[in-house]
């Protein structure tokens, strides 16, 4: 079981405190908490060979603009800014590669068929996808990550199983 | 879906992420390149150089969007770029304030683009400062633009750009407008808008699958018609066909109904019926019979409900809605998000020619919120999220329509920055 998922059996994505301090120091701080949970996620939505130049761009990015410290919830700004800063990538690339060869040719069946599936579906319905199933967070929190309503996860993660069923890489759509 | 459905995602992302890379740390963000090594450690530096990356993109070619004007096309090359701004005055308090440290690097020798607020001016090539053009990992195409102005000691207001080079740019030939809304909170993202240049000719793509149309403001480029498509699930094909093709115009207690074919026998109608505008897509109708059909519809203008005769039969309604778009040019522009900045929306722009602006505050439907904002700009959100928009008069004559899956109080923020602009 990954960090990713069970980190959410604690308390899942709690808002960062705030303190006192240097400015960078904080953000620093708050960005080294949330750093690999930051870069598995973009991992997840744009792959390996991409995910770090998504946080790093992220990163200089963010900063350009204002102290992390200063937001009431860093932690769910990031995960936006890296959700899209992944569908730009996503645009430019089209279909980044989510795993690399070799690890698909080790992998069990029918794995390599989800993972194209998944590939294939467009950033934020992967971004749902990722956050609910696999970091099991709920539709609420997940909203709150991706900076949209829950009737838009719900949405994203309706077209998702769509997508999946569609492909018959899933048994059935949803139930 | 089932258990097993769930546990294969899993198991198929615990496979993605087991390859994930370190993240990079906070002092050194990027693997910088040797050649310029001093801007490695100096994330704050990085801010100043990332700003000035602004004058690379606008040497991409810029063409400008005057909002005020709606006017104004140019053809500039790739060394030379057309940029207008709004006036500093017009937009309200500045947001956000403009950080001390905007000066340009030690040794860099660029020189602000000479753009008083308000003006067009054209850039040059000794504009552009040089190290920039070393940077690895370059953010690319719009949230650079906001930086132009506070490197350049300017308001970041708003700037206008047209990217003409496909290589450089997702949104090439189409006209980027970059809002900075003064009544923005920290933590809502700024304002990001893509518009199609009103007189930019249409360039159409049809739908292989259905033969709906998507069509651009200028040639949109590869990246965006393969979103296009895989969003759609078909390959959009070029073709000569216009969104005013086949219009069939019907005439109903004073209203015009305006109707048009598209390939597989559907029928896009727009018009009011019985005080409500209404978008109606059909099938299995012909346009000799649209007429009848027209005359026989009724809606609820408080309700929404649009109802057509019983003896319409063989005709499916694939849907119908007021209309809070008028659709009459047909979606021009897909409009994407590419600010990495916390950006929550995506849309579609809609503009719309000739068609008499109306007042939304006149009817309610149930689902959703409607608002406005000065005497122009509307603004509308289902509860619940999911769709929402604003609708403003970009030129006379020339109706843009925003729908977002934002919140019916983001929009407002940004209606009102639209009403100073």
């Amino acid at each position: 079981m990954s960090m990713a998922r069970s980190r959410n059996h604690t308390q899942p994505f709690r808002p960062a405190q705030r303190d006192q301090g240097m400015e960078s120091d904080f953000d620093a701080n708050i960005y080294n908490k949330h750093r690999d949970e930051l870069v598995r996620y973009a991992t997840a939505l744009v792959g390996p060979d991409e995910a770090e130049d998504v946080l790093s761009t992220v990163l200089v990015k963010v900063l350009r603009r204002r102290s992390l410290a200063s937001l009431d919830n860093p932690e769910a700004y990031l995960f936006r800014a890296v959700l899209n800063q992944s569908r730009s990538v996503w645009r430019q690339r089209q279909r980044p590669q989510l795993v690399r060869d070799e690890r698909l040719e080790h992998a069990p069946d029918p794995l390599p068929e989800v993972v194209d599936a998944l590939r294939d579906l467009p950033p934020r319905q992967r971004a749902a996808t990722y956050l609910v199933y696999f970091v099991d967070l709920s539709v609420s929190e997940t909203a709150e990550l991706m900076g949209c309503t829950q009737g838009s996860v719900k949405r994203h993660l309706f077209d998702a199983r769509r997508r999946l069923a569609k492909d018959r890489r899933l048994d059935r759509e949803q139930t | 879906m089932n258990r097993n459905d769930i546990q294969g995602i899993r198991d198929a992302f615990e496979l993605i992420v087991l390859d994930a890379p370190e993240a990079p740390d906070f002092d050194r963000p990027f693997r910088v390149d040797s050649r310029n090594p001093s801007l490695s450690n100096q994330p704050r530096r990085w801010l100043v150089v990332i700003a000035a990356a602004a004058t690379v993109l606008v040497t991409i070619g810029v063409i400008p969007f005057l909002v005020n004007s709606g006017g104004g096309v140019g053809t500039p090359s790739a060394e030379e770029a057309t940029v207008a701004t709004t006036t500093a005055a017009n937009l309200g308090p500045v947001w956000p304030p403009a950080p001390s440290d905007v000066d340009p690097p030690p040794g860099a020798s660029w020189v602000c683009p000479p753009i008083a607020p308000g003006s067009k001016t054209t850039l040059t090539g000794n504009e552009i400062p040089t190290e920039v053009r070393y940077l690895p990992a370059m953010p690319m195409k719009t949230t650079i633009v906001q930086s132009y102005g506070p490197a350049c000691g300017r308001t970041p207001a708003l700037v206008a750009m047209n990217f003409v080079d496909g290589q450089r740019s997702s949104a090439d030939a189409a006209v980027v407008v970059w809002v900075e809304s003064p009544s923005a909170k920290l933590n809502e993202p700024p304002a990001e808008l893509l518009l199609g240049e009103p007189t930019d000719p249409l360039v159409c793509y049809e739908n292989a699958s259905d033969g709906s149309l998507a069509c651009f403001p200028g040639r949109p480029s590869a990246e965006l018609l393969a979103e296009l498509s895989a969003e759609t699930g078909a390959e959009l094909l070029p073709t000569t066909r216009s969104p005013s093709d086949a219009w069939t115009l019907v005439e109903r207690n004073g209203f015009t109904i305006r109707a048009r074919n598209e390939a597989n026998g559907r029928i896009d109608m727009v018009g009011v019926i019985d005080g409500l505008p209404v978008w109606i897509e059909a099938s299995g109708i012909d346009t000799a019979r649209l007429e009848t059909l027209v005359q026989q519809m009724t809606a609820d203008a408080v309700t929404g409900q649009v109802t057509l005769p019983v003896s319409a039969t063989g005709i499916e309604v694939m849907h119908s809605a007021p209309v809070i778009a008028e659709v009459v040019q047909k979606v021009v522009l897909r409009w994407e998000t590419s600010d990495v900045d916390g950006e929550v929306w995506d849309g579609e722009v809609w503009l719309q020619q000739g068609y008499i602006p109306y007042t939304i505050a006149a009817f309610s439907v149930d689902g959703f919120r409607f608002t406005t904002v000065g005497d122009t700009v509307a603004v509308f959100a289902r509860e619940g999220g999911g769709t929402g928009g604003l609708r403003w008069e970009v030129a006379p004559g020339v109706v843009a329509m925003m729908r977002s899956d934002a919140s019916l109080e983001q929009m407002i923020a940004v209606a009102e920055s639209f009403e100073r602009n």
